[in-house]
């Protein structure tokens, strides 16, 4: 049936190639480079779809000829047989970075970088270079590893410079020992993106947020450029960043929320990615599938920890141990989601661990011949190239490879042709010497055999000594079994024995030929005493592999072994709304009731049904007797750094409003986890406090397990985080940054006034562009669209408010005067330490509070701070709210709302108000949350005691009307963690008994933010605020 | 009744000066009898109804009031408790309080010298009785503090000082308690997660730590020598380590180092082995008993240490030690240790909250602390004979809704409770025409 298929589709009338029509010119005569090779008897893997079990390759200038049957083959054609060979398409791997040198800047001066340091009409930021062309660049010099490419089976590569965001574009060349010049598939094969700030020292941006807003404001100028009528400077990077977006776009990213990043962003400018994920794409599925992008996936699988020491295995995570296990099972779900996908080798320490790794996948459940897809089809469609490359058909270039055996399983691959360059590592037509001979030898005739593998035979001869007993007279013969050296060199072998059978007695050196088709060896060699003898073998029976038995199986027993988040702590299904009836709680309802003893809570749908009311209990719902606890809704922090990816401070400028954490949220933060146990729902994440007008918040709900876009709160209004004093001012960051702008808090105020009217000049000037008729608008240039400035007239405009960190009372002032003079109001001061001193004067601007409970004494801007400060705050009437900034006091915030009763004698339901609904207030979130109220969220609480007390331990914390949190859940959870870190420490150990290499202990970090703390490599504790 | 304590202190005062710390008391009462109080003793127990009997700063007696037959004339004065909870003061081992004034200002940190051995620095020389922080502490009711220097691998001697006096001399409860060793970790956390840091430590660690065997080796030859040749200041201030004068507070907290730390002190038979931080302690709990160690732990109001531990490890690590029978004290050090000092009480009430009883809870910021520190003779718990180191809270001192220090005293000084975060808090709330919150 197949033979009548590809009878069908391959039988074609041979011709031969037209005249090779060279450029170059030659030095010496005419090499016409037309030799005709045909590969013969070979399997041939035409595709992932079609196999032919014993065809024909004709292959001519680098290109397929023909792949099918035999057929008439030229005279002029050069034959290799290959029986018992298999032919694959050779590998392309799209993301490399091999043979092109990243980028040589001149030294920078003492202090902070502030511009770039590239000269010429190029984008002001360093990291920005989508001029940059491999083509130029790449050195086959400096190409280290091609021979390991070439080794593990790849053909071709599509390399880029490896640095920076915009990182222009790329070049893809086969791997043939031609020149440059006639390697290069394609000059401009595609355009490489990355949210790595790579080598530039500019300090901007020193963040993953700055990152995702620098490549907007990219995009945006580069199409304002474009729209110019008389542009009066030429940029070469505006330009070329357009350029390339005709080309296919690579996102280089290192895990799988940065895929959804990726896809956001590219989405807004309607760009199509391919996704060079991280190899965790698994964790998240649903969520990667939901982009419907195609992706490039690493095999960098982790090696296994030594985990002999109990103590030192601590430091690797259960979510380090989860995916050493699940990482090899990562291609394997991707095939089962239908995700578009293609190997490659970055990332892998040593790329001769490509193969093993794809066997791994392989063993791990991916089909062979998906396997093959990702690593020749699919490449290929992602380059647009797959009328040239990824599949075995006429007119293709000639990239393949010969291998023996299954190369998925345990082939071995002899040869790889690249563009019809022939690179041998193993001998295709090497003579198999291997079975039984009867060798003749100085008259006497032994057994021979030659066993052991094709490269590497062993040979055994058996002589027979007669033995005469003398008392007896009888005659026993004696086996004498010798071992000799045994080298073969193509057709030609040597031999040396040490026998001593009563025929011969000392060591013999031998010498012959081979006969293949006959099975013959002979030749001539000496004996003992030094004279030349001529010897003789002939086969009998050809050597027969045997049958290994142990078939090929694939093993996907552990792939359900996923979790939500996948690490300690997970959900192993996620949770859902369920209806819950609480009765005989005492609710702290913060509204008109007060607290109620001995109610009822109905939570229906994800909000709050009835608050101790009368309507009936929804079928279904869940009873939970709250007989001597206590009832809340959820705490809020107004002002928490956990759960964000990559840097909380874009401290690069003074001002970044065009940065947001909503576009960095990270879901796996175990501090998520841990909020959830001290009864926190929602944070606001802010920008931290490196600089005075900072970036966007994410408004989130601590939604564990679920993505980051479902964290976010939805229709929720935009804040925007500002900052006062030292930490602006750079006051403690050493004696080298001295340099930004603004040094004094006298600088701090016209920072304000600076940005706020070129807003205002901004706003203005859209508003004229816009106002004029279409007639004179295409005589005028454009605004330029400024993200930093649009963010800036969302706040002019009350569409965006300000969450400002502030200590003392002068510069609290000021921005209250900045806010009157420019038309807005300061929504929340954050930290506001001296508020108290300043007290009236915030009331009568209208801003609201968040600070803490009595933190003082770090610096000098909080020597007279008071932890009456909340307190005189709030009878003052100002919306006041204690807030963390601090991972491990943001469990502990009823705490804090209870020192509040401590210092200054507020009620304790108002001091409970304080980490709830008045948040909710400042954050514009109190109409469904903060509250006991019918309709609102059901973002429940519930305490074994009163909240306020030190005693208090949460019990349950639902979110929506989920159940996040459950103490004795917890407790089982840690148990089952236990036993799953001892199952797959027990897998590692088999794997080290298997021979894998190890390695040590090591823990994957994850910072604690503060606002102060800068890049993405800041301190785990230490300074605050 | 809170006011009436109040008016006899506020009765006390010379003047009441803004902007500056409270000054020491001259005390004119030699006998005092605290009446209906509900005492903590410190050493477990618990009294619903005591009369404590002070004479010439000394506890004389405590005894259930209802009992008690009362001769009014033999008491300069007599107060009454009505109730309120009375309680040891507070002892906040291991905290730069009084060395340091604000964090981020190089020129009032004083608790670090240069240098890698420095037993002879010694922290009450840095210790300032008049920072402001050590005034905000006192009026939670931590009424004593070991001031511990940091830095280096010996980084000095502290001191255990009251949070009353003119000057270190006046303040300090006792000097030189112990010399603090901060014990190499194994294992570095360095790198990020992305790209996690290798652990070449591991030669540093066996480098470091002959390097502290080498110091002690040659300290335990100095101090045998009556005369030595040539004076060795670092190696002299070794020698109360030796005879088992001064405490050896070693700084560690994983178990591997801690068994290393368990063989060192065997080796050099430290008398005295205090470890401090202990996050492993529970684990190697009867190691350390055996080898007479004894923790001081790190604060409990922290994370775990590891992201697969339990969310509440480190509230838990009390009542952990507890079960196992090592003697241990909690401490408040760590982030902003200075100012956070005043948070200790709570500490102790996160301990209770998490298993233990309310009087051990209690004990772990009183008597165990005195004990390690060898001066339950003197302070830690409300017995007679003791200091009349003491104070009064209206409420639940453990717990900061209920904590409100009415009345204090050190060796049976009272103390003046303001300090300058109450003097603004007045002074604005009458600024504004507010009520000011009696405390």
């Amino acid at each position: 049936m197949l033979d009548r298929i590809f009878w069908l589709t391959f039988f074609f009338v041979f011709s031969l190639g037209s005249t090779a029509q060279e450029i170059e010119p030659e030095n010496g005569v005419h090499d016409p480079h037309n030799t005709i090779y045909v590969l013969q008897n070979a399997k041939l893997v035409i595709s992932p779809d079609l196999t032919i079990p014993r065809g024909t390759l004709v292959v001519q200038n680098g290109v397929i000829l023909s792949a099918g049957i035999d057929f008439i083959v030229p005279s002029t054609a050069v034959k290799i047989d290959l029986e018992g060979f298999t032919i694959y398409p050779s590998f392309i791997d799209i993301y490399s970075g091999s043979g092109v040198a990243n980028p040589v800047y001149p030294a920078g001066g003492w202090g902070p970088q502030l511009g770039t340091l590239k000269e010429g009409p190029f984008y002001w930021n360093q990291s920005i270079h989508p001029e940059t062309n491999a083509f130029e660049l790449f050195k086959e010099t400096e190409f280290k590893d091609k021979k390991d490419y070439l080794e593990q089976g790849f053909g071709a590569v599509s390399t880029h410079q490896g640095d920076g965001i915009l990182r222009g574009t790329a070049v893809l060349v086969s791997l043939s020992d031609n020149p440059t010049v006639d390697n290069v598939i394609k000059a401009e094969a595609a355009s490489h993106y990355s949210f790595s700030k790579g080598s530039s020292n500019q300090t901007y941006p020193s963040s993953q947020m700055g990152i995702i807003a620098l490549i907007r404001q990219f995009f945006y100028d580069a199409k304002w450029y474009e729209s110019l009528i008389e542009p009066t400077k030429d940029n070469v990077s505006l330009r070329e960043g357009l350029a390339n977006l005709k080309l296919p776009q690579i996102f280089g990213v290192s895990d799988k929320l940065e895929i959804l990043r990726a896809v956001k962003l590219a989405g807004e400018f309607n760009i199509r990615l391919v996704v060079k994920g991280g190899g965790d794409e698994y964790e998240m599925i649903r969520e990667v599938k939901a982009t419907n992008t195609d992706l490039i996936v690493p095999v960098n699988f982790p090696e296994p920890y030594d985990m002999t020491d109990p103590y030192l295995s601590r430091y690797v995570s259960l979510a380090d141990l989860k995916a050493w296990e699940m990482r090899p099972y990562n291609a394997y779900i991707l095939f089962k989601n239908k995700i578009r996908f293609a190997f490659t080798a970055d990332g892998l320490k040593k790329k001769s661990q490509f193969l093993t790794n794809i066997r791994k996948s392989v063993k791990h459940g991916l089909p062979k011949e998906e396997a093959l897809r990702a690593l020749t089809e699919n490449p290929a469609k992602f380059l647009g190239l797959e009328n040239k490359l990824g599949t075995l058909e006429k007119g293709k270039l000639a990239n393949f490879l010969v291998v023996k055996g299954d190369l998925f399983e345990d082939g071995e691959i002899y040869e790889n042709w690249t563009k019809g360059d022939r690179k041998r590592f193993k001998n295709v037509s090497l003579p198999d010497y291997r079975g039984q001979y009867t060798l003749t030898l100085n008259g006497t005739i032994y057994d021979f055999s030659i066993t052991g593998s094709h490269e590497k035979p062993s040979a055994e001869l058996s002589a027979y000594k007669f033995v005469k007993d003398s008392k007896t007279g009888s005659t026993t013969i004696d086996t004498i079994k010798v071992k000799p050296e045994f080298v073969v060199n193509d057709l030609q072998v040597s031999m040396m024995f040490d026998l001593h059978d009563g025929a011969i007695e000392g060591l013999v050196q031998l010498n012959g030929s081979f006969y293949p088709k006959l099975g013959i060896m002979e030749g001539t060699g000496t004996l003992p005493n030094g004279t030349w003898t001529k010897w003789a073998a002939n086969r009998g029976d050809k050597f027969k592999e045997k049958d290994k038995g142990d078939k090929f199986k694939a093993d996907t027993s552990a792939v359900q072994n996923i979790r939500y988040p996948n690490m300690a702590y997970g959900f192993d299904t996620l949770p859902v709304k369920k209806s819950y009836y609480i009765k005989n709680a005492t609710l702290w309802t913060n509204e008109a009731e007060g607290v109620i003893r001995n109610a009822n809570l109905i939570i229906q749908d994800g909000k709050i049904k009835s608050v101790n009311g009368t309507s009936s209990v929804p079928g279904g719902a869940i009873t939970i007797d709250a007989t001597g606890k206590h009832v809340t809704c959820g705490i809020i922090d107004e002002h928490s750094h956990i759960a964000i990816s990559k840097g909380v401070n874009e401290g690069g400028q003074s001002v970044s409003a065009e940065v947001s954490i909503a576009d960095v949220v990270r879901n796996d933060d175990i501090n998520i986890y841990r909020q959830l146990s001290g009864g926190v729902t929602a944070a606001q994440l802010l920008h931290g406090s490196a600089n005075a007008i900072g970036g966007q918040s994410a408004l989130i709900k601590l939604k564990w397990g679920y993505s980051p876009e479902e964290m976010l709160i939805d229709s929720a209004d935009g804040f925007i985080k500002c900052a006062l004093g030292e930490n602006v001012k750079q006051s403690n960051w050493g004696e080298s940054n001295v340099v930004r702008y603004p040094q004094t808090r006298m600088g701090v105020e016209q920072t304000f006034y600076d940005a706020f009217i070129r807003a205002r000049e901004y706003k203005k000037a859209w508003e004229t562009y816009y106002s004029s008729s279409e007639r004179q608008q295409g005589k005028m240039e454009p605004p330029r669209r400024d993200l930093e400035l649009d963010v800036l007239c969302e706040i002019l405009d009350h569409k965006r408010f300000i969450t400002c960190h502030s200590y003392v009372q002068s510069e609290i002032n000021m921005l209250m005067h900045v806010g009157d003079s420019m038309g807005f109001t300061v929504n929340t001061f954050t930290h506001i330490l001296e508020g108290y001193k300043v007290a009236d004067k915030m009331k009568a601007h209208g801003a609201g509070a968040s600070t803490f409970a009595d933190w003082w004494a770090y610096k000098f801007e909080v020597n007279e701070a008071i932890p009456y400060n909340a307190a005189i705050l709030d009878q003052m009437g100002i919306v006041t709210a204690i807030n963390s900034d601090d991972a491990e006091m943001g469990r502990r915030l009823n705490q804090e709302a209870a020192k509040v009763v401590k210092y200054g004698g507020v009620s304790e339901e108002n001091a409970w108000k304080m980490v709830t609904l008045n948040p909710a207030k400042l954050l514009h979130l109190d109409h469904r949350m903060g509250s006991l109220k019918e309709g609102k969220d059901a973002d429940i609480v519930i305490w074994s005691d009163s909240p306020l007390s030190i005693n208090a331990r949460v019990e349950k914390t639902f979110i929506d009307g989920i159940l996040f949190y459950d103490l004795a859940q917890s407790y089982r959870m840690h148990q089952r963690d236990q036993e799953d870190r001892k199952r797959i420490i027990g897998l590692m150990n088999e794997a080290r008994n298997g021979g894998a290499e190890m390695q040590k202990p090591a823990m994957r970090k994850h910072l604690l933010y503060h606002c102060d703390t800068i890049g993405e490599e800041g301190e785990g504790s230490h300074e605050h605020e | 009744m809170k006011k009436n304590i109040l008016l006899i202190v506020l009765t006390l005062l010379f003047a009441p000066a803004f902007s500056q710390v409270p000054s020491p008391l001259v005390q004119k009462h030699k006998t005092i009898l605290l009446q209906n109080g509900a005492a903590h003793i410190g050493n477990g127990e618990f009294l619903s109804t005591a009369s404590i009997g002070i004479a010439d700063g000394k506890i004389l007696f405590v005894k259930n009031t209802l009992t008690y037959e009362l001769v009014k004339s033999e008491w300069d004065t007599i107060i009454d408790l009505n109730g309120q909870h009375v309680y040891p003061g507070f002892i906040a081992p291991n905290v730069t309080a009084g060395l340091t004034e604000i964090d981020a200002v190089r020129s009032t940190r004083d608790f670090n010298e240069t240098g890698e051995f420095n037993p002879n620095v010694r922290a009450l020389i840095a210790f300032n009785t008049d920072s402001k922080i050590l005034y905000t502490i006192r009026t939670n009711g931590v009424l004593m503090t070991q001031a511990t220097p940091r830095g280096g691998i010996i980084s000095g001697t502290s001191s255990v000082m009251a949070l009353d006096g003119w000057n270190w001399e006046d303040a300090v409860y006792k000097t030189d308690d112990g010399i603090h060793l901060n014990w190499p970790e194994k294992y570095n956390r360095y790198g990020w997660w992305a790209e996690p840091g290798g652990n070449n430590s591991n030669e540093n660690y066996t480098n470091v730590k002959n390097q502290i065997w080498d110091f002690f080796e040659r300290a335990r030859g100095y101090v045998m020598e009556k005369f030595p040749d040539e004076s060795d200041l670092k190696l002299e201030a070794m020698r109360h380590i030796f005879n088992g004068e001064q405490r050896l507070f070693i700084h560690v907290d994983y178990a591997p180092e801690m068994n290393d730390v368990v063989d060192f002190a065997r080796h050099f038979e430290i008398k005295f082995p205090v470890i401090v931080g202990g996050y492993d302690a529970p684990l190697i709990a009867d190691r350390l008993k055996e080898n007479k160690f004894t923790i001081v732990l790190n604060r409990p109001h922290a994370l775990p240490e590891f992201e697969d531990d339990f969310t509440f490890q480190y509230y838990e690590l009390p009542y952990k030690l507890h079960e196992a029978g090592i003697l241990f004290c909690i401490s408040s050090a760590g982030d902003m240790e200075a100012m956070n000092t005043r948070n200790l009480p709570f500490l102790a009430g996160t301990a209770r909250a998490y298993g233990m009883s309310e009087e051990d809870a209690i004990a772990t910021i009183s008597l165990n602390t005195a004990r390690i520190f060898g001066m339950d003779d003197q302070v830690g718990s409300l017995e007679a004979g003791k200091d009349a180191t003491l104070f009064v809270s209206q409420g639940d001192a453990l717990d900061m809704r209920t904590n409100n220090v009415t009345f204090a005293m050190i060796r049976g000084n009272y103390l003046d409770l303001t300090n300058h975060q109450k003097e603004l808090y007045e002074k604005y709330c009458k600024k504004y025409g507010l009520t000011v919150d009696e405390y």
